[in-house]
């Protein structure tokens, strides 16, 4: 059950490198890099990523660049700023979130 | 309080830092370099650091506490104190004013603990263990051997360990 526990990157922390496993995280914080991981991932409102991600969802509150590849859906919340190439086989842009880059939604093996 | 949790099944490779405490339940490979706040590892927690490194000597885990109850190793460097309690395993260097490990803990390497301009808790310490008048270093050289270090009292982790109610048996 340990994997239900989110991982939480607070503001004020930063990463630099790779984030990789099986829990879900919640980035608040600065990470720059990659994101590799089987479960979902929110950058949250003061979150700050610049990196290449994979996951199965993704929810972007905060700032983000670097192509996203989800298996299931990438969401941009009003408050997201988003600059990547993301592709999913579902999207989600709220009115107010900012998105630039191109948009795939074929699907993901 | 704020701290930045790395939870079981997740690994960081690279570096952390920042101004906020870190706790580590998963894996870390690389540094640690949070200078003003606290680091954590938890009893399920690894983290791992170069220690052999030609020519370098930088500390690769910086903090100003650091708690371990699970696994670490590295150039460990606190400002003010490291604490291993008895499911900790170290491996490396310690550079830290302040040391507690508690029986069962494993420790190998070496430890350094600056003399001069230390906290009072240390100078308490070695007013308290009278047979031995040598610098707190040695206490820890021959406890390396046992890998023990034994209080007499409470067996409560804090900074109090260093107080006068404490033997230190060598």
């Amino acid at each position: 059950m340990s994997d239900q526990k989110e991982a939480l990157i607070v503001k004020g922390t930063i990463i630099e490198g790779k984030i990789s496993g099986s829990a879900p995280v919640r980035v608040e914080g600065v990470v720059s890099g990659n994101i590799e991981m089987d479960n979902t991932l929110i950058i949250a409102i003061d979150g700050r990523t610049d990196a290449q991600i994979e996951a199965d969802k993704v929810l972007i509150e905060g700032s983000h660049s670097g192509n996203i590849r989800a298996k299931e859906l990438i969401q941009i919340a009003p408050t997201g700023v988003v600059k990547a190439d993301i592709h999913a086989p579902e999207i989600s842009l709220e009115k107010g979130g900012v998105f630039s880059g191109n948009i795939d939604m074929s699907s993901i093996e | 309080m704020s701290e930045s949790v790395i939870v079981p099944g997740v690994k960081v490779e690279g570096k952390i830092s920042g101004n906020a405490d870190v706790r580590v339940a998963g894996e870390v490979y690389g540094e640690i370099i949070i200078g003003d706040s606290s680091l954590d590892i938890t009893t399920e927690g690894k983290v791992e650091s170069e220690i052999e490194q030609e020519g370098n000597n930088e500390s690769n885990i910086k903090a100003k506490n650091i708690n371990i109850a699970g696994n670490c190793t590295g150039k460990l460097e606190a400002k003010e104190l490291v604490q291993i309690s008895s499911t900790g395993k170290t491996k490396g260097e310690l550079k830290t004013p302040c040391l507690s490990i508690e029986k069962g803990a494993i420790f190998s390497g070496r430890i350094e603990m600056p003399d001069g301009d230390s906290p009072s808790s240390y100078q308490t310490a070695e007013l308290s263990n009278e047979e031995d008048s040598s610098p707190q270093n040695k206490i820890y050289e021959e406890d390396e051997t046992e890998n023990t270090v034994i209080y007499e009292s409470s067996e409560e982790n804090n900074e109090e360990t260093y107080s006068e109610e404490n033997d230190i048996i060598v």
